[in-house]
């Protein structure tokens, strides 16, 4: 049964993942909203300085404050889509479960047969994952002296796996895709972090020219690199469970389609 | 997984399921039954889903899942209910009957298989094994021990199958039947003094039973009470008690200090 076992550890390995994207994805939402007022303090501060320096900074200020307005509906989708994850993952982890709960049934038929019928062979010597030997599984030379009442239950059982594999396929596929939208998401978000970040420097620049407010400038721009920087790690540990929730989805898939 | 034939009689057959040595330490020891009339089955709370690999290929040897037309759930308890989307999910055309007031909570154990539930109605009902031939008789045991329950009364064997009432917790290795007596109630008692809420819906089921008269009487944990211990059983139920729990002051102290720990 260490197929089985292995396979079964992949799944909920793959949903703890999807559940950990999901709730870093949350967690995001009050960086933007952070970045918010850190643009919107920006604005004030320039404003307050009143020369043609205080313009340039004004306008430096106006584009961060444009990137909360950009960065909020990435994180809405990004949220989304780790949402959608979270729920198609859950989804194929009970189809999972299912397969499994009737592999061990088919496991503990095909072992009373083969004991009942002297045989060497356990129901480990199959490939209950493989949809190949599940369709031909009652004509297996070693349950050849099998009653046809037993094929039977063999075929009805080993039936109903195949179709749960077809359809837990999709499911798979499906979470696959919605793990490829959640990376583009994520790069688009690192962008926009990048952007805050350069934003911040050229805002520190202007102001290094300042005979007075030069502080509070740099409080700002400091501020706003912890916030692109708390961004950034949420984002490489997402990154990182998308990776790992991918390898474990394609192991799956690559399981359950040979 | 062991099983065994209570009842053969032409046609009509009972067979028990139950103490599983390959089960997990945890889960609770729990009897399933399978009538098998004229060809068709019925079982009779299939057992919660962790178990559901051994007694699914255990009743193979008894029927072809085909023949399997029935499932009766005699109350919303895991260890009853929580295979029924295994077992319409392999057999689809399988008509489950549980009680009407769980079919709502029931369906929680979905897991997106089409999940469609016969409600019995509280005077409980005539339900058929399978598509022709016997039927057998939802007996109302309402409180003893959930607020919508039943025990399922054959009249061909004269075997009530009871539920949770005679339930006990037993060793994996006692025997299937109940031999003395007064030295098994004390694998019932505590069960009984803990698990079921009204003694007065528990002298009703006793009074209904005494009219029906069984031969046997086959709890869904523990042992089978056959012959005089059917008498015996009722008549220990008539006496007890139940719906009376208390820890007793120094526990309930005790426990106060633990669920007022949110008041600091």
């Amino acid at each position: 049964m260490n197929q089985l076992n292995k396979f079964r550890e992949d799944i909920s390995n793959v949903f703890k993942k999807g559940i950990k994207i999901l709730v870093l994805s949350r967690a995001l939402k009050s960086i933007s909203l952070d970045l918010k007022l850190l643009a919107v303090n920006g604005i004030v501060q320039a404003g307050k300085i009143g020369s043609a320096q205080g313009q340039s900074l004004i306008t430096l200020s106006g584009f961060l404050s444009d990137l909360p307005i950009q960065i909020a509906p990435e994180l809405e989708d990004l949220e989304s889509v780790s949402s959608d994850l979270a729920r198609q993952l859950t989804v194929t982890s009970i189809s999972i479960v299912r397969f499994l709960f009737y592999s061990n049934s088919l496991s503990s038929l095909l072992d009373d047969i083969l004991i009942a019928n002297k045989s060497s062979f356990r129901s480990t010597d199959f490939d209950l994952l493989n949809t190949q030997e599940l369709n031909k599984l009652s004509k297996n030379k070693l349950l050849e002296r099998t009653n046809q009442e037993e094929k039977k239950n063999i075929d009805l059982i080993a039936k109903v796996n195949i179709n749960i594999t077809y359809k837990s396929m999709d499911m798979l596929n499906k979470s696959l895709d919605l793990l490829s939208k959640a990376e583009q998401k994520i790069l688009n978000l690192k962008r926009n972090g990048f952007i805050a970040n350069y934003m911040g420097s050229n805002i520190l620049i202007e102001s290094s020219y300042l005979s007075t407010d030069q502080q509070s400038f740099i409080a700002l721009v400091t501020n706003i690199r912890n916030i692109v920087d708390r961004l950034n790690t949420n984002l490489d540990e997402m990154n990182n469970d998308i990776k790992a929730a991918q390898n474990y989805l394609k192991y799956i898939i690559m399981s359950i389609s040979n | 997984m062991k099983s065994e034939i209570i009842f053969e009689s032409g046609d009509h057959k009972w067979v028990v399921f139950g103490r599983d040595p390959q089960k997990k330490n945890e889960v609770i020891d729990t009897n399933e039954f399978v009538i098998i009339n004229n060809g068709e089955a019925m079982i009779l709370d299939p057992g919660g889903i962790e178990i559901f690999p051994q007694v699914l290929s255990e009743i193979t040897k008894y029927v072809s899942l085909e023949q399997i037309k029935t499932i009766f759930a005699s109350h919303q308890d895991p260890d009853i209910a929580s295979s029924l989307a295994m077992w319409l999910d392999l057999i689809p055309d399988i008509k489950i009957y549980c009680p009407w007031l769980w079919t709502g909570f029931l369906s929680h154990f979905g897991m997106g298989v089409n999940f469609t539930l016969n409600g019995i109605p509280d005077e409980g009902m005539e339900i058929k094994i399978g598509n022709q031939g016997s039927s057998v008789f939802a007996v109302p045991a309402h409180y003893c021990h959930s607020s919508g329950n039943y025990s399922i009364y054959d009249p061909k064997s004269r075997i009530l199958f009871s539920g949770d009432i005679g339930a006990a917790l037993i060793p994996i290795d006692y025997p299937l039947y109940v031999d003395d007596f007064a030295s098994h109630i004390k694998y019932m008692e505590k069960f009984h003094l803990r698990w079921m809420p009204s003694t007065q819906h528990l002298r009703s089921w006793v009074r209904r039973v005494r009219a029906i008269n069984p031969e046997v009487i086959a709890p869904q944990h523990g042992a089978i009470f056959a012959g005089a211990n059917v008498t015996k059983f009722l008549d220990w139920l008539d006496n007890l008690e139940v719906g009376k729990y208390e820890m007793g002051a120094e526990t309930t102290d005790i426990n106060k200090t633990i669920w007022l720990k949110w008041k600091k």
